[in-house]
Order: structure tokens, then C-alpha cells, then sequence
């Protein structure tokens, strides 16, 4: 068996933190956190795109910024087809704002937001006070959000968010244990 | 384990019957990830952590319950993170104390770790051939491609070096032959 491995470097300096990775035929698809990068303003998360067939830094595409306040959000891409949710939360204002659209998603998500198979968004992120899961209205972006305190029996962090068909799974961290949620 | 439902929230104003929840205990994780995807009609639901003896754990929920499995003992695995990608491949990635690491499933025995080496695991490509020394823990994230190469993307903070830079790097890596 034969191993081989290329390296390259995407750009230097501080930059953000990669939060996702997708592979669609033809392209390599990442999600960006924070950071100070080329194109983008300092400490706003970033999407960039990987087109063609991975041959040069330089075929990376930006497709960000889009304006997050603080970590914890982020932003959900579909994998095959470039359409993405972006979520913004004003946490005291109770108020969500979404970007993006959801023509085609696939079930795929990380970072506490995903899709379900009705293109209904749901997200996810956590207080001081409890986990808190966030489901949207089906259509439309603008329409209220249905927030939901799931778990708060302590204080966690760390919650990511996967849907199971309509039925949102959450795992976030405790001290000392991880918990899973499961929506019946 | 145990199972709790949620009962009754007061969201936007309003009452209303929250959904009902189960929840999971796993005592002693940290470093936890979770994934779900629908691929080629296949559900997959994987949770990568560190588990309390510092071991890389799998836990796969199935319609039988969850099966946990030990992928790498002592790894001491952090920033873990696992995905599933569209052909349905796992890879799970994580930082252990100086490197980014790998753990790719490849089943029928042919890896180097998990049970019945149905898993591939090694280090993640660095570049300039930067070893242990000099590099903070940091993320990395990965998926598989349809020929079963995987792709890598982290970001180096590196601390009292000087032959690479800070920044996020792009690694490949294949399998070819036997």
C-alpha cells in the first residue's frame, strides 16, 4: 500500500478556524470561524469554497462574510448544491435571523444547525441556563422562531445539533459527561 | 442512561407543549461530536469523544440501541470531530497533544486500530515537516471523497518555531494499491 499526501497551505496568519468540511463531485466545500482572513472582515465567520479539482491555493472561492456577533453560531451549508443557512442569534432580544435559502437540502450539518427532509431548519446553541434548541418556521425566513429550552438541568456548552428524519438529536457537554438529546 | 421528558415551555409569549426528550448520559466523555446524515437511504447517526480513559470512543445508534466502540486507546483525543460524508464514508479527526490525527473506517480488517481494524488511524500531515514540537492545539476538520481520499483542513498556531507560518493548510490523502 502506497500512501500519498500533498500539503498546501490555504493562506497564512491568524486566521479562522475551520468548522466544516463537505465534498461534492467537483468541489471541497469549508466552513470558516472567526479569524482575520484575506476578503474578510476580522473575527466574522467565513465561507469559503474549494472548487474544481484541488489544484492551487488560489482556486479557493470566498462566499463569506456573513455577520455572526459571537461564537456559537455559524453557519450551515448544503453540501451538493451551495445553499446555506446562516443563523444569528440576539439571545435577550429572543430573536433569530436567517440567511440563506433551502431549495434542495440535504440532511448534513454541523456546528448546531441542520436541515430536515421538510427543508425545516433547526439550530441550536446554549446558556448559561440550559441548552436551548430553536426550530423555524417552514416557510420563510422571516417568520418566528419556536425556541424551546431542551435541557436545563446545568449549564453546558459545546451543543451540536443533527436531525434524525424531522427529530432534532443534540449533544453538548457537561462537567464530566456528555449528553445526548433525543426528540421523541 | 436514563430518560427524561421535557413537559411544558413558555416560548414567544405563548404556552405550548414542548417536544419530549430522551437523553443519554455518557459519564466521563468530553471532546464529543456528533453527526447525523441521510445518504444513499442510509441514517447515520455517530457520536466521536473522548471517553473517561482518555480513549478515542465511538458511539453508533442504531435501531437497536447505541453500540460503543473503542477506535484508539490513550489518544487522548480533543477538538474531536466526526463526519459522514455523501458516500457515506466516516472520518473522524482530532488533536492529541501535538498532532492532528485520523481515523478513517475502511472495515473488513484492513486498518491499524478499532475493533477487528476496521479502522485506519494515523497522523495528519504536516507541513514542512513539523513534528510534535511547536504547534497549539488547534481544529481540524475532514471529510471523504468518492474514491475514498480524504481531505484535511487545520489551522496551525505553532509556538517557538520558525520554518512555517500560521494559518490553515489543506492535506490530501489516498490509499493506492495493497
Amino acid at each position: 500500500m502506497r500512501i500519498s499526501e500533498e500539503d498546501q497551505t490555504l493562506f497564512s496568519g491568524d486566521g479562522p478556524v475551520p468548522t466544516d468540511l463537505g465534498f461534492a463531485t467537483g468541489k471541497l466545500q469549508l466552513s470558516l470561524f472567526g479569524g482575520t482572513m484575506p476578503g474578510f472582515p476580522a473575527s466574522r465567520p467565513a465561507l469559503a469554497q474549494r472548487m474544481g479539482t484541488f489544484q492551487g491555493a488560489d482556486m479557493w472561492q470566498a462566499l463569506g462574510p456573513y455577520f455572526v456577533p459571537h461564537e456559537g453560531q455559524s453557519t450551515w451549508f448544503d453540501q451538493d448544491n451551495q445553499q446555506k443557512i446562516h443563523y444569528d442569534f440576539d439571545f435577550a432580544n429572543e430573536s433569530v435571523l436567517v440567511y440563506g435559502n433551502a431549495s434542495q437540502p440535504e440532511a448534513a450539518g454541523r456546528c448546531g444547525a441542520d436541515l430536515d427532509t421538510a427543508m425545516v431548519p433547526s439550530v441550536a446553541f446554549s446558556t448559561a441556563t440550559g441548552v436551548v434548541g430553536v426550530v423555524k418556521a417552514a416557510d420563510g425566513v422571516t417568520n418566528p422562531w419556536t425556541i424551546e429550552t431542551v435541557d436545563s438541568s446545568a449549564a453546558f456548552t459545546g451543543v451540536q445539533l443533527g436531525l434524525v428524519g424531522t427529530k432534532r438529536w443534540l449533544a453538548y457537554q457537561g462537567a464530566g459527561f456528555v449528553k445526548v438529546a433525543r426528540e421523541q | 442512561m436514563r430518560s427524561v421528558n421535557a413537559l411544558i415551555l413558555f416560548s414567544l409569549g405563548t404556552f405550548r407543549l414542548a417536544a419530549a426528550w430522551d437523553f443519554d448520559i455518557l459519564s466521563g466523555a468530553s471532546e464529543a461530536s456528533l453527526v447525523t446524515r441521510l445518504t444513499a437511504g442510509t441514517q447515520y447517526r455517530y457520536i466521536a469523544y473522548r471517553d473517561q480513559s482518555g480513549s478515542l470512543a465511538l458511539r453508533t445508534c442504531t435501531s437497536r440501541g447505541p453500540v460503543t466502540k473503542t477506535i484508539s486507546s490513550g489518544m487522548a483525543p480533543s477538538k474531536t470531530s466526526v463526519s459522514v460524508s455523501r458516500y457515506g464514508d466516516l472520518l473522524i479527526t482530532f488533536w492529541n497533544g501535538g498532532k492532528y490525527y485520523f481515523a478513517f473506517h475502511v472495515g473488513n480488517s484492513d486498518g491499524n486500530c478499532g475493533p477487528a481494524s476496521e479502522f485506519r488511524c494515523g497522523p495528519v500531515f504536516l507541513p514542512d515537516s513539523l513534528d510534535t514540537v511547536g504547534v497549539l492545539e488547534d481544529r481540524i476538520v475532514g471529510t471523504v471523497d468518492g474514491i475514498s481520499q480524504q481531505h484535511f483542513i487545520y489551522r496551525v498556531r505553532k509556538a517557538g518555531v520558525s520554518h512555517i507560518s500560521n494559518g490553515l493548510y489543506y492535506v490530501t490523502r489516498a490509499y493506492q494499491g495493497y
